[in-house]
């Protein structure tokens, strides 16, 4: 792995000071995993580049909020979808917002029916048992565990960003929260 | 597939380009997606699969943005009161809102106020002479071709001068309306008289919209303030009694021509749109 020769903190740093070429440095490396992550979250390709243009407006105009631990990437994904978010309550396109992330076996064989070993390692590594169970809720259950458990949404943001109740983020959640942990104590011995 | 000394393993390319055309299977992609938050080389893998193209045009419109004046006070308290930008920024051009208007009137209600304490006669004279006519100032101030620097570029603005007009009034009253309420108190009177006024003011800023739509808006004001302040010097006569304007019959005839004017500026505000163009 080459070194990158400026650390994302130390560009995060040199926005207060007015500096574009930072936020540059920042968009160059992040806006492409970011836009590609928010079309997971949202399938309209200009409410996804309004957010992320409203996530580099406010990366650079909040950039003193930034506490200076863990990843900068991570502090901005937590921006981009909280921005993405409030571009689909103010566009309210509801029937379009949610890609329901449905196995893709039948599309793409070579991918889906025999994960390869850079999959399983990586599965290994971040989930073990639990990416199997995960792969085993309903699409419905599956978002809302993503959208809070994953993307790391409070129960009304993941809401917001699936157009559902509250409530039924939660019962879903309380429901997929059951079924993991059934799998998972199935499955393990 | 590589190993780095802190994060073990990367994604190969087979891998990140199926994340990226969205073929991968909801495991697969929540590993990927977390593993991207501590991973640069990974992130970079992505970098080079993604269509630069769409980027590029976001990236130019947050410069767009970022380098873009800053809201000034006035426009963001209008849009933290639900105005759109746009409308925020016309309320923020309107001339009245500027210091110097605000700290004339200010120093005028000063003085009237100052002059009531002093429990000189002409002191309740002076208020009510000044007080009614302060939104009126308002309504005056609030559009118009000798005080507005965006004049023209409002005239050939597809924007509607009876919205510009009722936005620009209700704010510079809502800024003007509590400082002559301050001076209210001191009048003379029952305390109900203090509230009053607020009735003549009404009647006369109605009828300085709706003669706002046969002549010019300034003229207007400068008409309905001179009848305004003669009539209250001629009730207080010698003696000072200037309250008597507020009396308790003559106040509903204040209300009638307030909703009756209303109705003329609200029936003829098409015309405001000639304002300027024909004199």
């Amino acid at each position: 792995m080459e070194a990158p020769e400026t650390t994302d903190a130390e560009l995060v740093r040199a926005l207060s000071g007015g500096d574009l070429g930072a936020l540059r440095a920042l968009y160059d490396r992040h806006a492409p995993w970011l836009s590609v992550r928010l079309r997971r979250r949202c399938s309209d390709p200009d409410v996804v580049a309004d957010a992320l243009q409203d996530c580099f407006v406010a990366v650079w105009k909040e950039s003193g909020r930034w506490r200076g631990e863990g990843e900068v990437a991570a502090w901005i994904w937590g921006i981009a979808v909280r921005r993405l978010i409030s571009r689909l309550r103010a566009g309210e396109r509801g029937a379009a917002r949610l890609v329901v992330r449905r196995p893709v076996e039948a599309a793409t064989p070579a991918v889906a029916a025999e994960p390869s070993a850079e999959e399983l390692v990586l599965l290994g590594i971040e989930y073990g048992g639990l990416g199997d169970a995960l792969d085993r809720l309903s699409p419905e259950m599956r978002a809302v565990v993503e959208a809070t458990v994953l993307d790391g949404l409070t129960s009304k943001e993941a809401a917001q960003l699936l157009g559902i109740p509250q409530n039924t983020v939660k019962t879903r959640l309380h429901r997929a929260k059951a079924q993991l942990r059934q799998d998972l104590a199935g499955g393990v011995t | 597939m590589t190993i780095s000394p802190e994060r073990g393993w990367h994604a190969d390319d087979a891998l990140l380009a199926a994340y990226v055309a969205g073929r991968t299977r909801p495991p697969v992609t929540a590993s990927v997606e977390m593993h991207l938050l501590g991973c640069a080389t990974c992130r970079a893998g992505i970098a080079a699969l993604v269509d630069a193209d769409p980027l590029r045009g976001v990236w130019d419109r947050v410069v767009d943005e970022v380098q873009s004046p800053q809201p000034g006070p006035v426009e963001r308290v209008a849009a933290h009161v639900g105005l759109s930008g746009r409308d925020a920024l016309l309320v923020a051009a309107a001339p009245a809102v500027r210091g110097a208007w605000l700290l004339g009137l200010l120093v005028c209600l000063l003085f009237s106020i100052l002059a009531a304490t002093q429990g000189a006669p002409q002191g309740s004279t002076l208020f009510l002479v000044v007080a009614p006519l302060v939104p009126v100032a308002a309504v005056a101030f609030a559009y118009g071709q000798d005080v507005d620097p965006l004049w023209e570029t409002t005239l050939a603005a597809p924007y509607s001068p009876l919205r510009l007009v009722l936005l620009r009034s209700v704010s510079v009253v809502a800024v003007a309306l509590p400082l002559a309420l301050v001076a209210a108190p001191v009048l003379p009177g029952p305390p109900w008289v203090a509230g009053a006024w607020l009735l003549p003011a009404a009647a006369c800023c109605a009828l300085t919209l709706a003669l706002s739509t046969w002549v010019d808006v300034g003229r207007a004001a400068l008409g309905v303030g001179g009848v305004w302040a003669s009539a209250v010097v001629a009730v207080a006569g010698p003696l000072g009694r200037a309250v008597q304007v507020l009396d308790a019959p003559v106040l509903p005839a204040y209300l009638i021509l307030a909703v009756a004017a209303s109705a003329v500026f609200w029936l003829r505000c098409d015309r405001l749109s000639l304002l300027g163009r024909t004199s």
